[in-house]
């Protein structure tokens, strides 16, 4: 068994009048497979993984774009179901429930999506 | 305007057995309201919008959305929750089956950029907003949201 450690923080000295200062970890038993992988997107909204190919994962998503312009919508359906939109340089980690598929559908250009799926059970 | 910097780490010393996961990533992202701090809510309540609404399903606003299970069951506010029954479905603000992409039990947390609603209007499609659902009995989650500026 593996075990997968993130660590979340959320820090902000300027807000609400207060810091922000929260720091976050999990320990996650991975058993199952393991997705490492960076997407070429494009404006035609394409498919990067697949439901019915998992069971509950661990994804991490990060537009590795510097351009501005180049944003990055996560769909649960071709096209449709916009959840994320991800900037130049954004991330987003989530516990994926695997009961829809997940879709990038770029808005201009080609921006390279990391994508890394961590599987909690052996399959 | 305000600047929120979040860092992830994902560490693990046996995920692969010849090469250890070492990944660290930040960002600095300018948001203003609205926003919270770091807030708690049991699954049911109704924070304005509907018993589990946390973002309003027409908001046209972007967001930077942190949740955590507590693990905690909103009954009583001490006992332990359900380590496979009592998860927490995340979705859009209609909470329609086919946005329901984040499950997080007991522990676990996730950290997004929520995309807007379409066009503001409850048309079925492309509607914003997060709402929180339990998988069986209500339980308390931490959350915090603030909009992108």
């Amino acid at each position: 068994m593996a075990t997968l450690t993130p660590t979340l923080t959320l820090a902000s000295s300027d807000m609400n009048g207060d810091v922000l200062n929260l720091s976050t970890t999990d320990s996650l038993s991975i058993l199952g497979q393991v997705t490492t992988k960076q997407v070429v997107t494009s404006t035609t909204s394409t498919i990067f993984a697949t439901a019915a190919n998992y069971t509950k994962s661990y994804v991490y998503l990060k537009n590795l774009s510097a351009t501005a312009a180049e944003i990055i919508e996560v769909e649960t359906a071709s096209g449709t179901g916009k959840m994320f939109t991800l900037g130049a340089g954004e991330f987003t980690f989530f516990p994926w429930s695997s009961l829809v598929d997940l879709f990038a559908d770029a808005a201009v250009g080609t921006p390279t999506l990391e994508v890394r799926i961590y599987q909690e059970a052996a399959a | 305007m305000a600047t929120l910097t979040p860092t992830l780490t994902l560490n693990s010393s046996d995920v692969f057995t010849d090469q250890p996961l070492s990944l660290s990533v930040t960002d600095s992202l300018t948001v203003q309201a609205p926003m919270t701090d770091i807030s708690r809510m049991n699954t049911d309540d109704n924070l304005g919008y509907g018993a589990g609404v946390i973002i309003d399903e027409l908001d046209t606003n972007e967001y930077f959305f942190y949740a955590k299970h507590t693990g905690i069951l909103s009954s009583d506010g001490t006992t332990a929750a359900n380590a496979t029954a009592d998860y927490v479905l995340i979705g859009n603000g209609d909470a329609d089956a086919a946005s329901q992409l984040i499950k997080l039990y007991p522990g676990e947390f996730c950290f997004m950029t929520l995309a807007p609603a379409g066009d503001g209007s409850d048309d079925g499609d492309e509607v914003g907003g997060i709402k929180v659902a339990a998988g069986s009995a209500a339980v308390q989650i931490n959350y915090g949201y603030w909009k992108r500026s």
